[in-house]
């Protein structure tokens, strides 16, 4: 007795079921590299801060040779982090947004615990958004001149008109 | 155009000038640029800036432009700007032909940072000076150049 052969998917239903797959493996690589700690580039989101996790130190200013520091906060129950810039004044320690309409600037308002690397070394600390005209008018003439090369008597933030925001950072209790 | 080519085109990321009325006259007062939301740049050849960001501004009547990147790599229109080609910039519709002089010392400058820094930053400041190098900084800056733009020759 002779068996019966096995009946053959049509070529175009076998390529759907491989396209699908493909496109699931690709998808399953991405939310890998996003979400395990790959880390930010340049404009690129990325995941968890791998490092060696230090205490903060007392004064910041060692950060004005720094142009850019990755902060990890969290969608959902996701990492999520970003390259910004860092900011220091009188050894306090600042984080911006150009534009605050950012989904990492919306998830540090909602919860403030981030995680900070600055040259490889990660700081667990809290970020609040400043509103305050007179950490303005300390902040505004640092980002001229640090990453602007502009030198200032005197600047402030345009109310209204600012798109940015400012986060200052401190040492979680 | 063919689709075919609009693709390869878009693709290739090729240039085209920019169209519109061409403009012969010299522009006297360039203030009406911040109400025209339309504004378009490129090289004469039709290059467009890529990879920096290119803002026009105006101070005093004049135009100016400030270019800027974060990224290391260099831009082709930016390239040929500097080089000395000519530069067009459409609004509300007109194509102006325009030379761009490059602004490289503190008393170029420093007289329009004011205007520079409320446009593109909001920031209000005073006593704004030119320091691309600061000690206290070092090598944490944007890169930056600045252009006087001027009616081109003939």
């Amino acid at each position: 007795m002779t068996e019966a052969p096995k009946p053959r998917k049509h070529p175009a239903v076998r390529w759907l079921v491989r396209s699908v797959l493909a496109v699931l493996t690709l998808a399953l690589l991405g939310a890998v590299a996003l979400f395990g700690g790959l880390g930010p580039r340049a404009f690129v989101p990325g995941g968890v801060l791998w490092g060696e996790v230090r205490e903060p130190p007392a004064d910041w200013s060692f950060t004005d040779a720094i142009g850019e520091i990755q902060v990890q906060t969290h969608v959902g129950p996701l990492p999520w982090s970003v390259t910004t810039w860092v900011l220091s004044d009188q050894g306090e320690l600042f984080i911006a947004a150009g534009y605050c309409e950012r989904v990492w600037t919306h998830r540090v308002m909602a919860d403030p615990k981030v995680r900070l690397r600055i040259d490889g070394v990660v700081y667990e600390m809290l970020a609040h958004r400043v509103a305050d005209r007179a950490v303005g008018a300390r902040i505004a003439p640092v980002v001229l001149h640090k990453y602007m090369g502009i030198a200032a008597d005197s600047a402030q933030f345009i109310q209204g008109e600012t798109k940015g925001c400012v986060f200052r950072v401190e040492p979680r209790p | 155009m063919r689709p075919g080519a609009l693709v390869l085109c878009l693709a290739l990321a090729c240039s085209a000038p920019l169209e519109g009325e061409l403009v012969s006259e010299p522009v006297a007062d360039w203030s009406f640029l911040a109400g025209a939301g339309d504004v378009a740049l490129a090289t004469a050849s039709g290059r467009r800036f890529r990879t920096v960001q290119a803002k026009p501004f105006v101070h005093g009547g004049a135009l100016y432009l400030q270019v800027s990147t974060i990224l290391p790599a260099s831009d082709a229109a930016l390239d040929e700007l500097r080089a000395g080609a000519e530069l067009r910039l459409r609004a509300q519709g007109r194509v102006h032909p325009l030379r761009a002089i490059e602004l490289t010392t503190g008393a170029e400058i420093d007289p329009i940072l004011p205007t520079l820094v409320r446009e593109t930053l909001a920031i209000e400041a005073t006593g704004l000076r030119w320091d691309p190098e600061p000690a206290r900084y070092p090598g944490t800056q944007i890169r930056q150049w600045f252009f006087r733009l001027e009616p081109a020759a003939g």
